[in-house]
């Protein structure tokens, strides 16, 4: 099976700098993947040359086994893409937009009527369908996006910090809206600064810095490269300093941030057994715990590490 | 839904469409067609005001209507062409349109049929008026105002090509849009006057070209007759250096060449311009 995104030797220069530097990737179909990297590093420019909105110094990319470049029609037939913030033409209604582009991707005016009505509910912009989009706030115009970009039912998406704009509750709306891609079996290219999200939301990292591949792995592999993970507990009353103490040298603990009075971060490393061993410990230290919730891989941990490793 | 994308004419077919839309929407095809009422009204509706009356020769009553000619089809470029590609990139635009499947240049040829469409509808408003009102006033017209006509609706194709040139180009819309009317309003006018003073025929310019438009009705018969392939006339007409006098042929030429030279140049730009 082809794979649904690859780019081999992916090199883009600005005069002298260097955006992308022989950038190698296989995206599998039906992976969410998850495209981090500080700023600067690469990830806009290769999300740009993946929509033809940009050409490639060297190298190539394929979508769906397709050159972009040499052949940018059929490449991107297939292709949902959000990149940016777009804007659109502010004449145009939604529905009206959603028509425009579902006519250029061929599909027929039942399809179009159906798709916008589906997409638009999804991206909740239902009644704002006939409004004229020149009215439109930046969130509301980031949820068109989204709704185009979902209209024909793609195999592939691409998306550049899709919830840029959004409010929490977009946030979160758009992150479920991901997730429920990728159950569909949807390839999902996603960059973004957010960690915690990209967490949440995808099973696969590709970690570029200074236009150069630095990991590429399964979320699972890197919680086992790095198995420490962070657990937040909230605490009915403030803990002593003499309890902090204790707590940073109970067994598996590398470290405690206290967040708020009442709140800790503890960076904890062992397996399910050892964290319930620490539930008790703190119990025993004489923490009156509201709650004890385990937040996951330290993958922000991580991220800053191989970067800082990759600066050096 | 797995749909493939339709063929390029189809695709071409759809940004006309839009574009026309945005011309509607955005009020800019009615913003012109007033200006070329108004403009029209003034000129038909001044001399009787002020007591000069309408020349007395059918010959003449057009010609008074021609300068305008020029003008009209520069603002037409400017409305309708200017900001066509540059918009794309400036008001970000192309984010939403280019991540499709559809070449640059269909998008581009779209856009430039769209912007021809509204201009001919405009230069023939205005060629309209001017019939009718000849009709109406002399009962009868020039049948020289039809060849004017043609070669206006070349000239406008060709100022368009350019626009689009010049739109693809360019960074800005505001900058885009001064550019195109100085350019062909007063720029290449001014450099074909500057020519044409130095003994050096412009031929090749496409603003004097164009000037083939108003001088098939404008210049005297004699002058007319003698019309060769750019020979200096200044003399006859008074004007104390020589006047090179643009030829139908040569000056359709001209344009057609514009036309292709310019728009192939603002495909090639646009294929390459980056965002």
């Amino acid at each position: 099976m082809t794979d649904a995104i690859v780019t081999e030797n992916l090199g883009k220069v600005y005069n002298s700098f260097v955006a992308l530097d022989n950038l190698n990737l296989r995206v599998a179909g039906g992976i969410c993947l998850g495209f981090l990297g500080p700023n600067g590093a690469g990830k806009t420019t290769t999300i740009k040359i993946l929509t033809t909105l940009i050409k490639p110094t060297s190298g190539k990319a394929y979508l769906n086994g397709i050159d972009v470049t040499s052949d940018p029609k059929a490449a991107l037939s297939d292709v949902g893409a959000v990149v940016e913030t777009p804007e659109f033409y502010p004449y145009l209604t939604p529905n009206e937009t959603l028509s425009y582009l579902g006519e250029l991707r061929g599909m027929s005016s039942n399809e179009i009527s159906d798709g916008s009505r589906k997409v638009l509910e999804e991206v909740k912009l239902t009644e704002w369908a006939d409004k004229s989009i020149g009215s439109f706030s930046r969130g509301m115009k980031q949820r068109l996006a989204l709704a185009q970009a979902l209209l024909h039912d793609p195999a592939i998406l691409i998306f550049d910090e899709p919830t840029n704009g959004l409010d929490p509750r977009g946030m979160h709306e758009v992150r479920d809206i991901i997730k429920t891609l990728t159950e569909k079996g949807k390839t999902v290219f996603m960059s973004t600064h957010l960690i915690s999200e990209v967490q949440e939301v995808c099973d696969t990292v590709a970690l570029i810095d200074k236009g150069r591949l630095i990991v590429y792995d399964k979320i699972e592999n890197l919680a086992r490269i790095s198995p420490i993970k962070k657990i937040q507990v909230q605490a009915l009353v403030a803990p002593t300093d003499g309890q902090l103490d204790r707590i940073r040298q109970l067994t598996g603990v590398r470290n405690v941030q206290q967040t708020s009075s009442q709140v800790l971060l503890i960076e904890f490393e062992g397996d399910e057994d050892s964290m319930a061993e620490l539930h008790n410990s703190l119990l025993g230290l004489g923490l009156k715990m509201i709650s004890f919730k385990p937040t996951g891989t330290d993958l922000e941990g991580m991220y800053l590490e191989i970067i800082a490793e990759s600066v050096r | 839904m797995k749909s493939s994308p339709p063929s390029d004419s189809e695709q071409l077919h759809m940004v006309v469409r839009y574009e026309l839309l945005k011309y509607l929407r955005g009020q800019r095809l009615f913003g012109i067609v007033m200006i070329t009422v108004s403009i029209a009204w003034l000129m038909l509706a001044l001399p009787p005001l002020v007591g000069r009356g309408y020349s007395s020769d059918v010959r003449t009553f057009p010609s008074t209507f021609m300068n305008f000619v020029s003008i009209l089809i520069v603002l037409s470029a400017t409305f309708f062409g200017s900001d066509a590609i540059v918009s794309e990139f400036q008001q970000r635009t192309g984010y939403s349109l280019f991540p499709n499947p559809i070449r640059r240049r269909i998008i581009l040829l779209g856009k430039y049929v769209a912007s021809a469409l509204s201009s001919l509808l405009v230069v023939s408003l205005y060629y309209i008026i001017i019939i009718v009102s000849a009709q109406a006033i002399y009962g009868t017209f020039p049948d020289e105002l039809f060849l004017s006509y043609y070669l206006a609706v070349v000239y406008m194709l060709s100022i368009l090509a350019f626009a689009f040139l010049l739109s693809s180009v360019m960074k800005g819309t505001t900058g885009s849009a001064v550019l195109t009317f100085f350019l062909f309003q007063m720029i290449l006018p001014i450099i074909d006057i500057v020519l044409n003073s130095a003994d050096i025929d412009p031929w090749f310019s496409i603003t004097h070209a164009g000037g083939i438009i108003s001088s098939i009705l404008t210049m005297p018969p004699a002058i007319g007759e003698a019309r060769g392939p750019m020979q200096p006339t200044g003399a006859a007409v008074g004007i104390p250096y020589p006047l090179y006098i643009p030829e139908v042929l040569s000056s359709l030429i001209v344009m057609v060449n514009y036309i292709a030279i310019t728009l192939l140049a603002a495909i090639r730009v646009f294929e390459r311009r980056e965002l």
